[in-house]
């Protein structure tokens, strides 16, 4: 891509509801994609990472206010465009799966109808050269015994192999960009690893960009090239993986970092190392939404927000002690819970 | 699938004996002689006598009972004792009306009542989906002859738009008969929307916050796809068993409208009987009526494999 | 990842969440279904107290048209419709309560026994999927014709087709309500059966037996009118709305009025019924199935 990014998200922000009460489950996030890398949005739950993906889809749901000052796709707005025009990006340019694969495929169809369908609301083909490449996306996917399983109905497949399906959905049309939200999350340890290869190996044929939302540094470490790190629905730090892993620039990012024992193999640690929960934003806070359980934070943590602000190449951070945590980190102390109880 | 259909076969059974016994007994059940009954209060003791020979009343009960279901397996459902007819006969000759009837009535209610229970679903607290609802309401509490009436009133009466009453037979052609059965039809099909449209509109509200639904907007199928395929395939075993289950308040319905627009159809039938109290004739409508409304429910249960893959395999 | 914006701690504090549905402020809906069975209810109740002269025959004002002098106008018989509509409202509403009523109690009873004896359950419950197979308006015009007329046949007639789906309601709350642990313990400690299907049970179902049992007095309503109507119902001296209705039938093109009013406030009564029924299932409980009408 010569000239704008295949995604360009700028200042996107999306509320549930109005008033007092309203919701701000995404505030002010930007980020950049380019053709064929990896972009991972981490977070635990509720820090607004799988709201962002379904605003960018389109795909937030009637509650759900969505405003920013650039969403686009390869140099097109995808805000205000015409719902047919929506339905004609989603699936073709950019598709999506999903974490839970019991329930994201139709228990009414067959999965070779339903890769089919995918096939045919975009191109022109009649039935039989649809269910052709339906049948040939099902042996790219490694569905094993693939002709029969194309007449097989989801609840006959495990959910790795709904997964499998799922990604051969959605990779059907050869969208520019894949949308992945947690999809490992709701399966087996073992077959965890075979979907992550499965998605980087068919990113490589099909040159496909991967928008990656996991709660999972280890999923990260494997499948990144770049990071955004968000909480409370802002991202905090962002930056090219191996950077952002050796030397985390947020204390939230250390803190998941830290969560993890080793972070190049262990995938299994949920993020729940850090005390306390991610808060529900439904207003205007003075200070930065982590400091309550920043193990960093100072007085000064709980009046000022801080700006997402470049640190180095390719590298933002938004922290007011940003500043003293590169300082230790240039005199090796390495960050460690405990310091706060010492 | 075959192991299905034979289970759902085998449930029916007891059903369908629970309704043979009692329409049997629904006579003897009664305080008195049932041929005193029958004879009713004018009649003299020879009379009487006559009745109860003629329907063996004077034998045992349960002599009386083998006789019965013997004749019924020959579907010998006695003779009326008004006009001495056969009552399968009488039957046969009165079915056609009624099973038009009630054929438009469930097409007029499938195409009124799902797309209306649909659209409420999609737009849910519009004032459409308030519309729906309320019609949905209103159904439930107008009597179907008030309905009739009404729409009689307005189509027939003051705009002559369509014939008052009476039934075309079919066999004047489609078109007249159609015409003649559209006022009575449009009054059940209210009737009978009122509960489609409410199943419709609940069960496609639960089915649009699917995780699948989702699947289907992000692959690019557009609004009327969703609702209309990917939901309402779905949709199909709550509205279909719904259907199976309000056809026992539309035979119901048939039987007062029958009366309501004349129609010659087993609801007279059914009328005339019970005013001539020609218990042979009421027993065989009754019976007739029971075994299409299991019937139907039968066909119900096995259309479920139709729209929910999973029951071929397990059997419910 | 679901976004959760309408829960979680944060909004505890900021947004009171109403504590019990209860307090729930009624709806307009239910406002005009109080106010129009409360005015049904007292017309039932005064309107024969007032009017005595409601069956003297009348040759001189034969079908007349509504009017100043009759309201309601008259029927073939010079018979002022307004009068007997309004007298005819008592035995509407004595019907529909006692159908309620005697349906409610013998579904109790079968549906306890039912649900808690294995023995007796699939007998009983088989006998109660063969009287839902014989459709229920057939079934209570038979019995109304075998056991004569009357306003007691006719209340046993539309009571004996409702009571299934009575007893099957109730049965489902006890098969779900007996393996709970708070009933195996009753058990253990030697509550005898009795005693745990009254006090433990039974009031898990209150609530959706008082949404059923509105919706049965709306439909026994329509069964007396559409009765009535058929000449099975209500003997023709005790003015009822499906007599007076009745009695328009040979006279409908001449005299709509004769089932044109009772029509519209027996119509206007059952909504309010099952409007009423509707907000308490939606407050007690949303997940009770709506019955068929008749």
């Amino acid at each position: 891509m010569i000239g704008s990014p295949l995604l360009d998200v700028a200042n996107l922000s999306v509320t549930f509801g109005s008033g007092p009460a309203a919701v701000r489950a995404a505030v002010g996030v930007s980020f950049t994609l380019e053709a064929g890398r990896t972009l991972c949005l981490v977070g635990e739950s509720g820090s607004g990472k799988s709201v962002t993906a379904l605003a960018v889809m389109g795909l937030h749901g009637k509650g759900a206010h969505v405003a920013a000052d650039r969403l686009a796709l390869a140099g097109e707005s995808l805000t205000g465009v015409s719902p047919a025009r929506l339905a004609a990006i989603r699936g073709r340019e950019i598709s999506m799966i999903f974490q839970n694969p019991m329930s994201s495929l139709n228990p009414a169809f067959t999965i070779g109808y339903q890769i089919a369908e995918a096939i045919r609301l975009h191109e022109a083909v009649d039935k039989a050269a649809a269910r052709r490449r339906a049948l040939d996306m099902l042996e790219h996917v490694r569905i094993p015994d693939a002709r029969r399983h194309l007449d097989s109905y989801p609840h006959a497949l495990s959910g790795g192999m709904r997964q499998r399906a799922m990604v051969a959905m959605a990779l059907a049309c050869r969208p520019k960009i894949l949308i992945a939200d947690e999809p490992t999350t709701a399966l087996d340890v073992t077959v965890q690893a075979q979907i992550l290869d499965l998605i980087e190996t068919l990113q490589r044929e099909f040159a496909t960009a991967v928008l990656l939302i996991t709660h999972d540094l280890g999923v990260v470490a494997e499948m990144a090239d770049e990071v955004a790190v968000m909480y409370a629905g802002r991202i905090v730090e962002k930056g090219p993986a191996a950077a952002l892993f050796d030397a985390p620039a947020h204390p939230y990012t250390e803190g998941l970092l830290a969560a993890v024992p080793d972070h190049r193999s262990a995938r299994k640690e949920r993020l729940s190392e850090i005390p306390g929960n991610v808060p529900v934003v439904n207003r205007e806070i003075p200070g930065c939404a982590f400091a309550p359980r920043c193990a960093r934070a100072r007085p000064v943590c709980a009046e000022r927000s801080p700006r997402l602000e470049a640190i180095a190449a390719g590298r933002a951070s938004a922290c007011l002690r940003r500043a003293e945590i590169e300082a230790e980190r240039a005199g090796h102390v390495l960050p460690c819970r405990e310091d706060r109880h010492a | 699938m075959l192991k299905y259909v034979g289970l759902r076969l085998v449930a029916v059974i007891p059903v369908v004996a629970f309704v043979v016994v009692a329409v049997f007994l629904l006579l003897h059940l009664a305080p008195g002689d049932p041929a005193a009954l029958i004879a009713g209060e004018n009649a003299s003791p020879q009379q009487v006598a006559l009745i109860r020979a003629r329907l063996h009343l004077d034998e045992p009960l349960l002599a009386q009972f083998w006789m019965w279901l013997a004749h019924l397996g020959t579907l010998d459902l006695g003779n009326s004792i008004f006009s001495n007819q056969p009552v399968a006969r009488l039957i046969a000759q009165r079915i056609e009306p009624t099973l038009m009837l009630a054929i438009a009535t469930t097409v007029l209610t499938v195409l009124f009542a799902v797309p209306a229970g649909v659209f409420a679903a999609w737009k849910s607290g519009s004032t459409l989906d308030r519309g729906v609802m309320l019609m949905s309401v209103s159904g439930f509490s107008i009597p179907v002859f008030v309905i009739g009436y009404a729409l009689i009133y307005v189509f027939a009466i003051q705009l002559h738009w369509l014939p008052v009453q009476g039934y075309k037979p079919l066999a004047g052609g489609l078109w007249p008969c159609l015409r003649s059965l559209l006022l009575p039809s449009i009054a059940l099909a209210l009737l009978f929307s009122a509960l489609v449209a409410r199943v419709a509109r609940a069960t496609v509200l639960e089915i649009l916050s699917e995780d699948y639904i989702r699947t289907a907007q992000a692959k690019g199928a557009r609004t009327p796809r969703v609702l209309l395929l990917h939901a309402l395939k779905n949709a199909g075993v709550p509205i279909v068993t719904v259907i199976g289950l309000g056809f026992a308040s539309l035979i119901g319905g048939m039987v007062v409208t029958e009366s309501v627009f004349n129609i010659p159809g087993m609801g007279r039938l059914t009328v005339d009987a019970i005013m001539h109290r020609d218990y042979p004739v009421v027993q065989g409508v009754m019976l007739t009526f029971s075994v299409v409304l299991i019937v139907v429910n039968l066909l119900v249960d096995l259309s479920y494999s139709l729209f929910d893959p999973r029951i071929r395999y397990r059997g419910k | 990842m679901a976004p959760a914006p309408a829960s979680g701690p944060g909004l505890a504090t900021t947004v009171p969440a109403p504590r019990r549905v209860a307090f729930r402020r009624p709806g307009a809906a239910v406002i005009a279904g109080v106010a129009v069975l409360g005015t049904l209810v007292v017309i039932a109740v005064v309107a024969p107290l007032l009017i005595h002269d409601y069956v003297s025959i009348n040759t001189g004002a034969r079908l007349l048209p509504p009017g100043s002098e009759h309201w309601f106008g008259t029927d073939h018989l010079g018979r002022d419709i307004f009068d007997r509509t309004m007298v005819g409202s008592r035995n509407s509403l004595v019907v529909g309560a006692c159908v309620a009523l005697a349906t409610t109690l013998l579904g109790v009873l079968f549906g306890l026994v039912a649900g808690y004896f294995r023995v007796v359950d699939s007998v009983l419950m088989r006998a109660m999927d063969g009287m839902m197979a014989i459709p229920g308006v057939l079934l209570a015009i038979a019995l109304v014709s075998l056991l004569g007329g009357g306003l007691w046949t006719v209340i046993v007639a539309i009571t004996v087709p409702e009571v299934p789906r009575t007893a099957r309601l109730v049965r489902s709350v006890v098969l779900t309500l007996r393996e709970l642990p708070f009933v195996t313990a009753a058990i253990s400690v030697g509550t005898s059966t009795p005693k745990i299907l009254l006090t433990h049970i039974l009031p898990n179902a209150v609530g959706a037996l008082t949404v059923q049992a509105t919706y049965v007095c709306a439909s026994a309503i329509i069964a007396e009118a559409v009765l009535s109507f058929l000449g099975v119902g209500t003997p023709p001296d005790i003015p009822s709305w499906g007599n007076v209705m009745a009695v328009g039938r040979q006279y409908f093109q001449l005299a709509p009025w004769i089932i044109g009013f009772p029509g519209v406030l027996l119509s206007v009564l059952v909504l309010a019924i099952n409007t009423l029924g509707d907000s308490l299932r939606d407050r007690l409980d949303p997940h009770l199935a709506r019955r068929s009408g008749l």
